[in-house]
């Protein structure tokens, strides 16, 4: 029989007794299709779902016993709902085993169930350990960037200097700066202030490049090289340097402030 | 929770679940397992892509420390010399350089710094008081240095002390970092 006649036309064979009473693994014996028993008969219906058709003589035999009853009722339900077979197999096998409350293949479904939510939990648990790992180090990647934005930043404003703003000049690194740095422009200010004025100093800073040396949680320490022009009224046409700073940074909650600044002799 | 409860819903819970799951249409179970089965293919393929990431991660944090401290002792190394033993020191800074920067060495000391210190006694020492990291890859890590050399020489009175800027790029090659660009700033 090729598989289009096997699906055209209904085909009344019954389950096998000797079938329906393998003990596992059931679903395998209710689904494969190799079970071919001339003597027997099974109905396949359009929508290949297989279910038992019972002669009519095996119907009244289950009846008298009375046993099975609700087996059958469940396996016209079965037939109805189109799940294939579920309960096909306790309303050939009267009076065996097979309990209409707990089919055969139960337990290999929960065991398979048992394994895949297992699997399932590890693999969660293994990614989101994985996932904190490569948050924190993009976390700290973009840390890295705002403290260099930073020393730049303060490093230009450091190196940038006109005699006739120097109130601007100070003010500009104060908002920049912290701790030791800081206390640079508070207690000594008008010293700074000062210099630059009676100096007539002008000096443009450009930041070369900035590299970091240590990223702790909340402290930092870059290096920074800058060239700096420097017009004073020694030389009033500029002189060319190239400072080599040391700059600790402190982190001030969303950005960091310069809390140290030292020459590289 | 006394312990015997727990030990005996811990007894009792299989079979109850075995119990009602044999209840369950077997188009549900065929469908919850296939959906658990889809998840954890999901979960799977999430997990090794975040375990190559982190592990790329890992890896350039490595490259960061191991590149800045290869690079200090090489660039040290490469900028000292001395004209009695110019020939062994040339050739163990050439074994810190590759790519780019190894030809443009070997042109270097060949023709300029070997004949030049042993014309005029050059003993010059160089260290490397800070050293930096500008930016690095799992493979390449870009190295910010301030150099001070000390030379003296035949022609020198005193020693001539010299700072200066470099800029280094280093490369992973064979399990070590060596020196592939070196720019002057």
């Amino acid at each position: 029989m090729n598989a289009a006649g096997l699906f055209s036309r209904a085909v009344d064979m019954e389950v096998p007794r000797a079938w329906a009473e393998v003990p596992a693994p059931a679903w395998a014996a209710r689904h494969s299709p190799l079970f071919p028993d001339r003597d027997k008969s099974y109905a396949i219906n359009s929508r290949l779902s297989v279910t038992n058709r019972l002669t009519g003589r095996q119907r009244g035999d289950r009846m008298k016993s009375g046993q099975d009853a609700g087996a059958l009722a469940a396996s016209a339900q079965a037939a109805e709902d189109d799940a294939p077979a579920a309960d096909a197999e306790p309303a050939v096998s009267s009076g065996d085993s097979a309990k209409p409350d707990r089919p055969a293949g139960a337990p290999v479904w929960t065991a398979v169930m048992v394994v895949l939510c297992a699997l399932l939990i590890a693999g969660i648990v293994v990614a989101a350990v994985f996932l904190t790992h490569v948050r924190g180090f993009d976390a700290q990647s973009s840390r890295r960037q705002a403290i260099v934005a930073a020393a730049r930043n303060a490093a230009t404003d450091l190196t940038t200097a006109d005699y006739r703003h120097p109130q601007q000049y100070v003010d500009r690194l104060k908002a920049e700066a912290t701790g030791n740095f800081l206390s640079l422009f508070t207690n000594s200010a008008t010293g700074f202030t000062g210099v630059l004025v009676q100096g007539k100093v002008q000096t443009t800073g450009r930041v070369v490049d900035v590299g970091v040396q240590r990223v702790g949680a909340d402290t930092a320490e870059l290096s920074v090289l800058a060239y700096v022009t420097v017009k004073n009224s020694q030389t009033p046409h500029g002189a060319q340097r190239a400072y080599r700073l040391s700059v600790s940074m402190i982190s001030a909650g969303s950005h960091w402030l310069v809390s140290n600044v030292k020459f590289v002799k | 929770m006394s312990p015997q409860l727990l030990a005996r819903g811990v007894r009792t819970l299989p079979r109850r679940f075995v119990t009602r799951a044999g209840q369950l249409p077997l188009r549900w179970r065929i469908t919850s397992m296939a959906v658990l089965g889809a998840g954890g293919v999901a979960v799977a393929v999430a997990a090794v892509l975040l375990a190559v990431e982190a592990r790329h991660d890992d890896a350039v944090q490595r490259a960061r420390s191991a590149a800045l401290a290869a690079a200090t002792t090489e660039i040290r190394q490469i900028l000292s010399y001395d004209y009695r033993s110019i020939g062994s020191d040339l050739a163990r800074a050439n074994s810190d350089t590759t790519g780019q920067f190894r030809g443009q060495f070997e042109v270097l000391a060949s023709q300029l710094i070997s004949p030049a210190a042993t014309q005029q006694h050059t003993v010059t020492k160089a260290t490397v008081p800070n050293a930096s990291v500008v930016s690095a890859t799992a493979d390449q890590v870009v190295v910010l240095l301030f150099i001070d050399q000390s030379t003296t020489s035949k022609t020198l009175n005193q020693p001539r002390q010299v700072a200066s800027q470099v800029r280094v790029t280093m490369e992973h090659v064979g399990g070590r970092w060596l020196v592939a660009q070196f720019q002057a700033l």
